[in-house]
């Protein structure tokens, strides 16, 4: 005998089994899908496992029999790829922090301090937003020609620290942080540096995580500066020194090695994305300027 | 002996010790060169006789020099082909190596603007004998009077044939060698009966890069792509009627379409046309394939680039060395310079192995050489080979000319449209360019 | 942690002596003239850099613009709009090449919608679709020489690429894809889409989840069916996003190089060349930055009226400073 509280209940039981079930369709359709989508990624890494004469016969197996590591051997062997990896860590990191200094500073004057030009500096500034790289890299790199410094990683790490975009974005955050605690702080005497480095920079934590992870990712994978910049083998950027690579003899038609330094590339940054895919995602909405 | 004289003894003994030491450092000299990374093969090879391809030879010369004494040393560093822009940006920077390896055609841009160093006067002194070299091979590292490298090699195109399968189709002479044909007439009928025979085309070339092969046609009919004031001359009859043979060999089913250089060998290593026409660099190459038993390239022979109009030609190109150090170079690195320069020069022989031909007729009228592989077979290359214009256009032809060709292959425009605003675009370049 | 911060800040105090001048001048100003000091002082490092890098070779750009300059220093002489004239009238690569990316821009506005679609998609309560966001992501992290050597490896013609390796072996006819012209047009385009959908689609997720559920509610009482909702409140509720997304693709769109130096380098017959690309290929094969340069500005003025065209929609959309 059912009351009517529990055919209730057991409508509700069914209807949550029904979506259960077709979530669980709908993730699978989904994962097909993507599936496909990802397969050339997927094919890339199998085929880094292949012997070159079985790539030669059939280059379109997803199954990596006869299994090798030899490809594998053979690019982490290779000192020039961990130099330039090398080399990728040591530009971005220092870029990204010299921007996050350079550009948190001026956000800082232009967010609180009341100043003469101030209008017209924070407009030049937002100019900056509107000039494409490709537009003013030809004069920088005459600069650089003249001061004898391409070939350096000097050159790869300074264009650039100094971005519209980052002031604009922090200038923005600090305006939202509550007044009163520099207030407070300025009634007993802090200078406008020390609110700024025991104040300002611990609240903004977010912002220039989601900032520094951008900037990182943008300088790590640049492509047009590394290219012209750098034409000795010994300051190539991990991007650029795959392109190079690629065409050389050694290279160009053996697939398997081709493949394993591609993956090689990429894995770093992949690894960087899955440690910090959730700020990294989060960041983009803030960046955007959505949220 | 009292002791202040054993002290300047031994002071003195010190000093004549530590001279040589001092005097020994080697200059260390800057060498950018590509043919390709392989050193992982070659990195320590000094031995010429186990060095084989264009990377492990020139590796191997670098190496063998750098043990052989102790006052040079070679730095090597590899650029991608052509190396023009790694060139371009190191002299912006000022950072231009001592000696790098450059197409002869492309000497006339730098030499023009003072950023090589003339070695008119200094070759003799270095033990080396412009006398000896090739007609040809001086013609591409002279200008205005002035010799600016020493070239390395003349390489060109040559017919790679398949002699089996030109046996099936009834091409071949009595003793097995290729009964090549002369003339359109003799090619096109040639052809034909390769494909009755066979149905397969008869030659294979690379559709995307046809400029070379295009203008060697133009010469085999008397033409030239430059006219008497220097200017390019690429809207003229030979050139209409060489990309109109091109095209009817298309048309025609004489000659597979849509290839780019890799796919072109790889119809011809797959036994899947009857020739093709590619460079000197790859006769070692096409031999292993032989001698692999996988391959089924069984019989290669190579001849020069077929003759289809009234004279021998073909395109030619140079590799040479040059010295970017404009007009002022450091004496003492210039010494070292053509001290490695005159060893290269000496041992022309190694590179020649490559499939490239020799620069110095010492070298070319020897055994030694005529025994390579194949040598005997395009002997004639040697002088029907082109000398390259010198006008300043001259390092844009292939570029342009590849491109608007490779336009009228695919149908973008007509044959006309092509030769047209090809010849608009060396016009445009000839006058505002370098 | 903020002990360690009050040590440093005592410790640096031993440097007092040498900025008592400077303290001094401090208290003669008055309170917006100390801080125009201190401002200064803060936007200093920025600035110099700012005016180096970014704000100086404008003016560079153009002034060289008006020379016949070449690279190396060599053959500097004034030229005034010769260069542009050449442009503009004479030369065929660049107009082409403009051509070219206009035609690259028209193939980019599928990202937009296909990103719109992956949203969509995505934009459902079920536990464990967040995976999928990452998945499709993913790519537009990965730099371009990856995905380039990755996708010409995929489209190469004959049994070299991964495609037609599949269509001759189901017994068909392999596809010369970046052997025509149009082929890697569309390539190109693919590959582009490929690479960065991932970013309009995050986009379009935050914009579908800004859109409050009170007005689906609504809808679903007064009887809307799924189409009318999405008609009516989901579309228009996407406008901002849209038109932020539509600009910034049309400026990526301009901005194409990577991609065509990997996979096509301007190939086949100059089909895939760029505007960028030409300008790389004129000053650093061909010497001369001056005739670069003037390309440069054309595509900076292009750029920036794109730009000022955001800026308004930005500001009618009520984001604004």
């Amino acid at each position: 005998m059912s009351t009517v509280s529990s055919i209730g209940d057991e409508m509700r039981q069914q209807r949550a089994q029904q979506d259960k079930i077709r979530h669980r369709l709908y993730l699978f359709v989904l994962a097909i899908f993507a599936l496909i989508w990802m397969s050339p990624v997927i094919w890339t890494v199998v085929t880094s496992f292949r012997t070159e004469p079985s790539l030669q016969r059939n280059l379109a197996s997803f199954i990596p029999v006869p299994f090798t590591t030899e490809n594998w051997t053979f690019i982490l062997s290779s000192g020039n790829l961990w130099k330039w990896f090398g080399n990728s860590v040591i530009v971005s990191t220092i870029h990204t922090l010299a921007q996050l200094v350079v550009c948190s500073l001026a956000a800082y004057a232009f967010a609180r301090l009341d100043f003469y030009l101030k209008r017209p500096l924070y407009l030049l500034v937002l100019v900056g937003l509107m000039v494409p790289f490709q537009a003013t890299f030809l004069p920088v790199y005459l600069l650089f020609s003249n001061l004898k410094l391409h070939n350096t990683l000097i050159a790869l790490i300074l264009p650039g620290i100094a971005s519209s975009f980052a002031v604009f974005l922090m200038t923005q955050f600090f305006r939202g942080i509550p007044k009163e605690l520099e207030e407070a702080a300025m009634m007993d005497g802090a200078g406008r540096f020390r609110i700024f480095i025991t104040i300002i920079i611990p609240l903004s934590v977010p912002v220039m995580t989601a900032l520094a992870i951008f900037t990182f990712l943008g300088n790590w994978n640049s492509y047009l500066w590394p290219l012209v910049s750098a034409t000795s083998t010994e300051v190539y950027t991990l991007v650029i020194g795959l392109r190079k690579v690629s065409q050389s003899w050694g290279f160009v038609d053996f697939y398997g090695r081709n493949m394993a330094a591609a993956i090689f590339t990429a894995l770093p940054i992949v690894i960087f994305f899955f440690a910090f895919q959730r700020r990294i995602i989060s960041g983009i909405a803030i960046n955007s300027g959505i949220k | 002996m009292s002791k202040v004289r054993l002290f300047v003894l031994m002071g003195l003994i010190l000093v004549l010790a530590a001279v040589p030491v001092i005097g020994q450092d080697a200059v260390e000299i800057k060498f950018m060169r590509f043919f390709g990374e392989c050193a992982d093969e070659f990195a320590d090879n000094d031995d010429l006789a186990a060095a084989y391809g264009e990377c492990g030879i020139i590796q191997t010369l670098a190496n063998a020099y750098n043990a052989s004494q102790d006052e040079v040393d070679v730095e090597t560093i590899v650029v991608d082909w052509p190396g023009v822009t790694e060139l371009n940006a190191n002299l912006a920077a000022g950072t231009a190596p001592d000696i790098m390896v450059l197409h002869g055609h492309r000497i006339p841009n730098y030499a023009s603007r003072g950023l090589l160093t003339p070695m008119s006067d200094i070759l003799e002194a270095a033990g080396i004998d412009v006398s000896d070299f090739t007609d040809n091979a001086l013609g591409f590292v002279e200008f205005n009077g002035e010799i600016y490298g020493v070239p390395l090699d003349v390489h060109g195109h040559l017919w790679h044939i398949n002699l089996d399968l030109w046996g099936e189709a009834g091409l071949l002479n009595d003793d097995g060698t290729p009964n090549l044909p002369v003339g359109k007439d003799g090619f096109l009928a040639a052809a034909e009966q390769f494909k009755e025979a066979t149905g397969l085309p008869f030659v294979g070339m690379w559709t995307n890069g046809l400029s070379r092969n295009w203008m060697t046609f133009v010469y085999q009919q008397g033409g030239s792509i430059e006219n008497e004031d220097g200017s390019p001359n690429i809207n003229s009859e030979e050139g209409m009627e060489a990309l109109s043979f091109l095209l009817q060999l298309r048309d025609e089913g004489h000659m597979v379409d849509n290839v780019d250089y890799a796919a072109a060998q790889e119809v011809f290593l797959n036994c899947e046309d009857g020739s093709h026409i590619n460079g000197t660099w790859v006769v070692n190459f096409y031999d292993e394939q032989v001698a692999d038993p996988e391959g089924c390239l069984e019989n290669y022979w190579v001849s020069s680039f077929p003759t289809v109009y009234d004279q021998p030609a073909a395109w030619s190109g140079s590799h040479t060395w040059i010295i970017p150090q404009g007009l002022n170079p450091d004496p003492v690195k210039l010494e070292a310079t053509l001290k490695y320069l005159k060893f290269l020069n000496d041992e022309n022989l190694s590179w020649a192995r490559t499939g490239h031909t020799s620069i110095n007729q010492s070298v070319i009228s020897g055994d030694e050489y005529n025994s390579l592989p194949h040598r005997n077979e395009y002997a004639e290359f040697v002088s029907s080979a082109i000398i390259f214009p010198r006008g300043n256009w001259a390092t844009a032809f292939e570029t342009i000319l590849d491109e608007e060709l490779s336009a009228a292959f695919i149908g973008d425009k007509t044959p006309e449209q092509a030769l047209a605003d090809a010849q608009a675009r060396l016009d445009d370049f000839a006058a505002f360019g370098q | 942690m903020s002990g360690v911060v009050d040590l440093i800040f005592n410790a640096l105090e031993i440097f007092n002596p040498i900025f008592a001048p400077y303290r001094r001048f401090n208290e003669k100003l008055s309170p917006k003239g100390q801080q125009t000091l201190t401002a200064f002082i803060f936007i200093a490092p920025f600035g110099i850099l700012y005016s180096i890098f970014t704000i100086l070779p404008i003016f560079q750009t153009i002034w060289i613009s008006l020379h016949r300059w070449e690279i190396m220093g060599t053959n500097i002489q004034y030229f005034g709009l010769k260069n542009y004239e050449r442009l503009l009238t004479v030369d065929t690569q660049f107009q082409q090449a403009f051509g070219q990316t206009i035609i690259f821009v028209a193939l980019s506005i599928p990202i937009i919608f296909v990103g719109l679609l992956f949203a969509l998609m995505l934009n459902r309560p079920i536990k464990g679709i967040g995976i999928f966001r990452t998945i499709f992501y993913l790519p537009n992290i990965i730099a371009v020489t990856v995905i380039g050597l990755i996708w010409s490896r995929v489209f190469a013609s004959d049994d070299r690429g991964l495609l037609n390796a599949i269509i001759v072996n189901f017994g068909g006819e392999s596809i010369p894809f970046l052997n025509r012209g149009d082929l890697a047009t569309i390539v190109v385009a693919f590959t582009t889409l490929w690479w960065t959908v991932g970013f309009s689609m995050l986009i379009f997720l935050a914009g579908l989840q800004d859109i409050p559920d009170s007005l689906y509610d609504a809808a679903k009482v007064d009887g809307a069916n799924r189409w009318h909702q999405f008609r009516y409140i989901t579309i228009p509720g996407l406008q901002r996003p849209f038109a932020f997304l539509s600009v910034l693709q049309v400026i990526a769109s301009f901005q194409i190089f990577g991609q065509v130096d990997v996979m096509t380098g301007g190939g086949p017959a100059g089909n895939t060349r760029t505007i960028v690309y030409n300008i790389f290929e004129v000053s650093f094969e061909y010497f001369q930055v001056g005739y670069g340069a003037a390309m440069a500005v054309i595509m900076l003025v292009i750029l920036m009226v794109i730009s000022i065209i955001q800026l308004a929609v930005f500001r009618d959309q009520g984001v604004g400073n």
